[in-house]
């Protein structure tokens, strides 16, 4: 399963990268912003895509919107700090496939990204 | 100010902010992976004792949220040098921990931002649903400033608003030996909004 990283955090990219990378997922790219994790969704086309919700350009939840006017089928996991419920509504409402709040049980990531891995 | 509520709106004031920080403190255990409490709560500007950072030229890390919506504030979390390496030593892969290149120095720092994005965002929540408002954070940014400007710096943070709340948490964890400032200011709209509430 290719998967596309996307948080302003260098710390949690490399903690996000090294995780999956001992599970067995790919990570095909990393995004630090808003427009490059759109451009690196375009053009690597991953199966999964975990996107923090706050950039220091745009939202994530701008992101997914940009996204869903072209064509897009990866899977998203939103992955913030952001914990309210209207923002969990709101990404959920726009196609997300999960929300974890930060900070989260490891296990918890894993155990989704196999649920998406095995659905597809 | 606090002291413009009731009695009623003061309780659920604290109330909110003692939840508030209460979650804070989960989201830095879980970080951690180590017991935290909240030692204290103040909400006067009460001057920071200097003396934990071990004295007034010592480095302190000072990592700023600032709080973006329909209420303006902003968060501080304040660590010493010496319970940054505590925290580096214990949460950080050894290789990384110990080593001073540019690389290792940027996982170090966005290590510390990430400890207050997550605790800042917990009470941001908190806050947000309880009284309904649309409030985020946003990315945070760390200053290492020498223990005499911390007073200092918190004054003048504060005076970009003109009426301000407040409140400040002191965490202890005991098994990381580790004591954090966890201050916070807010406009008055917050009174505002919880005398809407009552």
């Amino acid at each position: 399963m290719r998967v596309l990283i996307v948080d302003d955090s260098t710390y949690i990219r490399s903690s996000l990268r090294t995780l999956l990378g001992e599970e067995g997922f790919e990570v095909v790219g990393e995004a630090k912003n808003g427009e490059m994790a759109i451009d690196l969704a375009m053009e690597l086309k991953p199966d999964v895509i975990t996107l923090d919700n706050i950039l220091p350009d745009m939202t994530g939840l701008d992101v997914l919107k940009t996204l869903n006017t072209g064509e897009f089928d990866s899977s998203v996991i939103m992955i913030s700090a952001v914990g309210q419920q209207s923002a969990i509504v709101d990404a959920m409402n726009n196609g997300a496939k999960h929300y974890l709040v930060k900070p989260f049980d490891n296990s918890e990531l894993i155990a989704i990204l196999r649920q998406l891995d095995e659905e597809s | 100010m606090m002291a413009d509520l009731n009695d009623s709106e003061m309780k659920v004031a604290t109330k909110l902010i003692f939840d508030g920080l209460s979650m804070a403190k989960s989201s830095m255990e879980q970080i951690l992976q180590s017991p935290i409490n909240i030692e204290q709560i103040d909400y006067v500007n009460a001057e920071l004792d200097l003396n934990r950072f071990g004295g007034p030229n010592q480095d302190v890390h000072l990592i700023k949220t600032e709080l973006m919506g329909e209420l303006k504030g902003t968060s501080h979390l304040i660590f010493s040098e010496r319970e940054v390496a505590k925290l580096y030593e214990a949460c950080l892969p050894e290789k990384i921990a110990k080593d001073d290149s540019k690389e290792s120095m940027i996982m170090k720092l966005g290590f510390l931002t990430e400890i207050d994005n997550m605790v800042s965002a917990a009470v941001i929540t908190e806050f947000s649903n309880f009284l309904d408002v649309e409030i985020y954070g946003n990315v945070p940014s760390l200053k290492v400033l020498k223990a005499t400007e911390l007073n200092e710096f918190i004054v003048k943070e504060s005076s970009e608003f003109e009426s301000i709340i407040h409140f400040k948490a002191v965490f202890h964890g005991k098994e990381l030996d580790i004591c954090p400032d966890f201050i916070w200011v807010f406009h008055n709209k917050f009174v505002d909004k919880i005398k809407k509430l009552v």
